[in-house]
Formats: structure tokens, C-alpha cells, sequence
């Protein structure tokens, strides 16, 4: 290096002597655990076996399904609850509280043949809501006519009808009478219904005696037609004679 | 907020109890209602005992008033009917009960007796009869109808007239169920029964 001045000379001099004393040996495995020493998975041990799983991961999977179970239990934001279990209603007044209603439970059909306690659903349509007039502190509905679509665990009581109604409403609370005819292509059932409603209407219960004819003649079909909402469950029996002589005042 | 407070809450829950599992891997006590080993090494009865409806307390109405009422009724034989087989109907004829059962109305409590005809038609049957309750402030008195089957199952409703501190009043009941204690749900108005 004929170029360098001296002062040049010893710098490069110095500087090799000092890199020469470094020290230039490598620890593999020391270098790989500084490395990766903060991603280290920490092990869960279950039943005496190592989860080769992360414990983070594990936690965040617990929470989420943890979260996801509690939502469907208890439901979403107050104002938008999409929860399936069943919400428990605070009755607000005691004259407003409603009975248990009967658990549906699946209902083998019938052989359709003799006498028979039946059972289904009836899908009811207002075709005429009649008239209200006040009297008093009783409105009085009259001409009031539903359409039922009735559906049994027995052909002879399985098809559509008609119920025509009047209706006294006493303060949320009514009293109700009337005639129900029910007919299918072998026949038909008729007679006079009433009950009571509640809950302003909401909830009724209201049985019947109608007579057979057609296929039907000389049989009786008792008829108890039970609403809460939406819900219609309907039940009876059906025998060969005729209603009972003494009966309730709808028989009148 | 609400929605991120209960997040918030269940995150908060869920962190204790992984914890809690973590340190423990303990399992989650047993239901009370588990049987033991002992009992379930005990033969059964040949005859399950007939599950029976959950009580619920019902509300009492204030006694005032139009009102819907609920309650039950248990029916006790105190004086066996007459029975006469005429054809295939087996005709059973003056049968006479007391009711212990209760609704939530005290204008309904009392001494409750009923008087029931049934048609036996196989397995079902046609009923009527009359059912009068009494208490000290008056009485409720009236006809039903109604059928029953299989025994114990039933369906009869009626209108009871009131007299006393209750006249002018109408009690229309429903009593249904597939054993007893039935139940019972109606309503009180002033004024009479229907009339077509």
C-alpha cells in the first residue's frame, strides 16, 4: 500500500488487531432460542397428555364459543334479542294472567273408525268481524264469522268450517255463543258452541255439541276449540248417539 | 352499550373459568338431582308413578270485577252412581262429588259439589251433571257438559249463575286434563249466561 501515509498505515493496523480479538464463534442454538424465544408455545398439559396446542390459542377458542353458547342462552342486545329459549313473561296484572297452555305433543291418527278422542290444530280467518255496539259497559259483537281450516288426527272431523259468533265483552274478558259448522266430502258436523275469551281477546276457550250427518248421521262430535295468539289447538271426542240431554246453555 | 358490558362481563367469566380448569381439570359437580349409585342399583317399580303437572303460584285477583281466573280442581266421590248397560252405552247415573281444588279468585272459594251422568261409549264418554259452589258471601250454581276419555282424561266446561253477594254475576268454567288435579281456567262478568 505504497499510497497509504503512514498515519493511514496504523489505523488499518489497529483496526485488524482490534478486529482480531472479537469474538467469532457462534452458538447456534443460543442464537435460536433468543430468536424465537417470545414465540415459544407454552404446552397444556390434560390428563397427564401435552396439548400441542398454543394456550393463547386455546383461550381465544374457549371465549368464543363460551361467548357464542351465552348469547344463544340469554339472547343479543335487549332491543334486538334473537335467543330460541323461551322468554319468561312478567304478568302485569293478576287479572291478566294466562294459564299454562297444553304442550303439543305429536298425535297418532286414528283408524277412523268408531268412537275416538281426536285431536289437531284449526287455522281460523275473520271473514265478517261483525258489529260492536256499547251498552252499557258491555260491547256487544254481533255477526261475527270465522273460517276454519281444521286439521285431525281423524278423517271424519279433518276439514273446513265455519264458525259464526256473538261476543260479550266485559272489560277484557267476554262471553261468547254461537254455532260451528265443520264438513268434508263424506259429511258434516253441526251444533252450537260458546265459552269465554280473556287477555281482550286474545286467549278463548270455547266447546261445543255438533251433530253428525251424511256419513256422519247418528254420531256426535264434542268439540273443545282452545286459543292463546296465533295458536289453535283443538280436541274432542267423537261417539255414535246423540249429545247429552241435560246440557250447558248453549244448548238453549 | 349494554351488548358491550355483557361481552365485556362474559369475557371477564369465561377467563376465570379456563383459569379455573386450567389449574384444577376438575369436573363440574354433579346435578343434585342425579341418582345415586345406590338407587340405581335398585330395581324398579313395575309401576312408574303417573308424572304429575308442575305447580305454578298463581296471582290472586283482587276479587273485584270482571276477571279471567285459573286454578285446579280435584274431584272426590261421595256417593257412587247407578249402572245400566243399555246396548252398547253403559249409562251411569247420579254420581255425586266434592271439589278440593282452588282458583285464584276468592269469590270462587268454598264448598264445591257436583253431580255427574256420563254415556259410556267404549273408551269415551258423553257427561253432564250440575256443579254448585258456596261460600259465605254467596253461591255459584249451574249445569256443564263436557266428555272424558281413557279414564281420567277430561273436557267439560259449564255457567254458574251467581246468588247472594254474587247475583247478577256469571262464572263460565273449563275443566280439562289427562288426570287430576285438572285444570281449571274461566272468567267472572256481570250479567247472564249466553242465550242464543
Amino acid at each position: 500500500m505504497p499510497e497509504l501515509d503512514p498515519f493511514e498505515a496504523r489505523l488499518t493496523r489497529a483496526v485488524r488487531a482490534f478486529a482480531d480479538r472479537a469474538e467469532t464463534r457462534v452458538d447456534p442454538i443460543s442464537v435460536a432460542d433468543q430468536a424465537i424465544g417470545h414465540r415459544r408455545f407454552a404446552s397444556l398439559s390434560w390428563l397427564g397428555h401435552t396439548v400441542p396446542v398454543p394456550v393463547s390459542i386455546l383461550l381465544i377458542v374457549g371465549l368464543l364459543l363460551a361467548l357464542i353458547a351465552w348469547s344463544a342462552a340469554v339472547g343479543g342486545p335487549w332491543g334486538d334479542r334473537t335467543s330460541i329459549a323461551p322468554l319468561q313473561v312478567a304478568t302485569a296484572t293478576p287479572s291478566e294472567t294466562t294459564a299454562p297452555a297444553p304442550t303439543a305433543t305429536p298425535q297418532p291418527s286414528t283408524d277412523g273408525v268408531g268412537e275416538e278422542q281426536v285431536a289437531g290444530t284449526g287455522r281460523f280467518s275473520i271473514v265478517d268481524a261483525g258489529t260492536s255496539v256499547r251498552v252499557g259497559a258491555v260491547t256487544q259483537v254481533r255477526g261475527y264469522v270465522a273460517s276454519a281450516v281444521d286439521t285431525m288426527n281423524d278423517p271424519r272431523v279433518t276439514g273446513t268450517g265455519t264458525l259464526r259468533l256473538s261476543i260479550d265483552i266485559f272489560a277484557g274478558v267476554g262471553s261468547e255463543w254461537g254455532t260451528c259448522r265443520l264438513e268434508n266430502a263424506d259429511g258434516a258436523w253441526e251444533g252450537s258452541v260458546s265459552g269465554g275469551s280473556w287477555n281482550d281477546g286474545e286467549a278463548s276457550a270455547v266447546t261445543g255439541w255438533l251433530v253428525g250427518s251424511g256419513a256422519y248421521a247418528g254420531w256426535t262430535y264434542y268439540i273443545d276449540i282452545r286459543s292463546s295468539g296465533l295458536q289453535t289447538e283443538l280436541s274432542g271426542v267423537i261417539y255414535p248417539g246423540s249429545p247429552p240431554a241435560r246440557q250447558s246453555p248453549e244448548a238453549r | 352499550m349494554w351488548y358491550l358490558m355483557r361481552s365485556c362481563s362474559a369475557l371477564v367469566l369465561v377467563a376465570i373459568l379456563a383459569v379455573g380448569c386450567a389449574g384444577t381439570g376438575a369436573s363440574s359437580p354433579a346435578p343434585t338431582a342425579t341418582p345415586t349409585q345406590a338407587a340405581a342399583n335398585t330395581p324398579a317399580p313395575t309401576a312408574a308413578p303417573t308424572p304429575r303437572p308442575t305447580a305454578t303460584p298463581i296471582p290472586m285477583t283482587d276479587g273485584e270485577g270482571p276477571e279471567y281466573v285459573v286454578g285446579t280442581s280435584y274431584l272426590t266421590v261421595t256417593k257412587s252412581a247407578t249402572e245400566t248397560v243399555v246396548g252398547d252405552v253403559t249409562q251411569y247415573r247420579g254420581q255425586e262429588m266434592t271439589d278440593s281444588g282452588t282458583t285464584n279468585d276468592p269469590r270462587l272459594a268454598g264448598t264445591t259439589t257436583t253431580t255427574l251422568n256420563a254415556d259410556f261409549y267404549g273408551t269415551v264418554a258423553s257427561e253432564w251433571g250440575t256443579t254448585r259452589t258456596e261460600n259465605a258471601e254467596g253461591a255459584w250454581e249451574g249445569a256443564w257438559s263436557g266428555v272424558s276419555w281413557d279414564g281420567t282424561a277430561t273436557s267439560v266446561s259449564g255457567w254458574l249463575v251467581g246468588s247472594g253477594a254474587y247475583a247478577g254475576w256469571t262464572y263460565y268454567f273449563h275443566v280439562y286434563g289427562p288426570w287430576q288435579p285438572y285444570q281449571v281456567e274461566g272468567i267472572i262478568f256481570e250479567g247472564p249466561p249466553p242465550t242464543p
